[in-house]
């Protein structure tokens, strides 16, 4: 015990504390991630989302005639449900993120946005105003804008 | 080799601010590509009204999806707001770590 009190035992001691003290503040400084790390595989299925959300918007705008005519609500919903189906791929990927509580709400609202454009091109039947077109493309295409945004800003995981 | 907390903290304290500075354009940078977008939408469902193609009552769908957009890019900005903040983070324990790798060699 009287070693303890020595001045050479006494800095050991301290050094000791320090490093154990930094060591554990670093642990838990590491460990408290506020936001999932970027993941280069999410923004592809966006992509791909946005993709399809433009060959969709694209082809309404273009074919106004035909039977096949997105334009006719019976042949856009099959492109809603792939637009749907899409955007729950991307959730399920959060699943397996840390702290993509965030994220996963922003996916389930633009689930939400096809889904009420799906009722209101129902309930029309028809979507042939050009206006009313470009309004459901912008409003979808930002969606998935936002998601691809937040996306990209995310921290990148180094090794 | 001593370890010097102050100058630790000092660099500590340099590598947030780096960081924070580097990051935050971006950030600024997104969030003011939400506002164009948005502006861009309401002069939209605006000149729908207008032209009589949407009537107040139509137009309260396309109002509710813009509701969500809003949350959606509430939550984007606090994303990013967060990921600028674990970057630098990020960046200042990378800075303790190296000082108390030099001053105990493992």
């Amino acid at each position: 015990m009287k070693l303890l009190k020595l001045p050479v035992a006494k800095l050991k001691s301290i050094s000791l504390r320090t490093t154990l003290m930094l060591s554990l503040l670093v642990t838990v400084m590491a460990s408290c991630s506020l936001v999932p790390y970027y993941d280069a595989s999410v923004i592809e299925q966006i992509e791909e989302t946005t993709a399809t959300a433009d060959r969709f918007y694209l082809l309404m705008a273009m074919d106004s005639t035909s039977e096949e005519s997105p334009r006719k609500y019976e042949a856009a919903e099959p492109f809603y449900y792939d637009l749907i189906l899409d955007l729950r791929k991307v959730n399920r990927m959060n699943e397996y993120r840390k702290k993509s509580e965030a994220s996963t709400k922003q996916v389930d609202l633009a689930i939400g946005i096809i889904e009420s454009q799906k009722s209101i091109h129902e309930s029309m039947k028809r979507l042939d105003d050009h206006g009313l077109i470009e309004l459901h493309k912008a409003q979808t295409m930002d969606a998935l804008f936002i998601l691809r945004a937040t996306e990209s800003r995310l921290p990148k995981q180094s090794n | 080799m001593a370890f010097e907390i102050d100058e630790v903290i000092g660099d500590m304290a340099q590598a947030i601010k780096g960081s924070v500075k580097e990051d935050w354009p971006d950030a600024k940078e997104t969030v003011k590509q939400f506002l164009d977008r948005r502006k861009e939408r309401m002069k939209l469902i605006a000149e729908l009204i207008l032209k009589g193609t949407l009537t107040i009552e139509t137009a309260k769908p396309y109002l509710d999806i813009e509701k969500n957009l809003l949350e959606m890019e509430i939550l984007a900005v606090s994303i990013i707001t967060k990921a600028v903040a674990q970057n630098a983070a990020t960046k200042a324990i990378k800075v303790l770590v190296d000082a108390i790798k030099v001053a105990i060699p493992i």
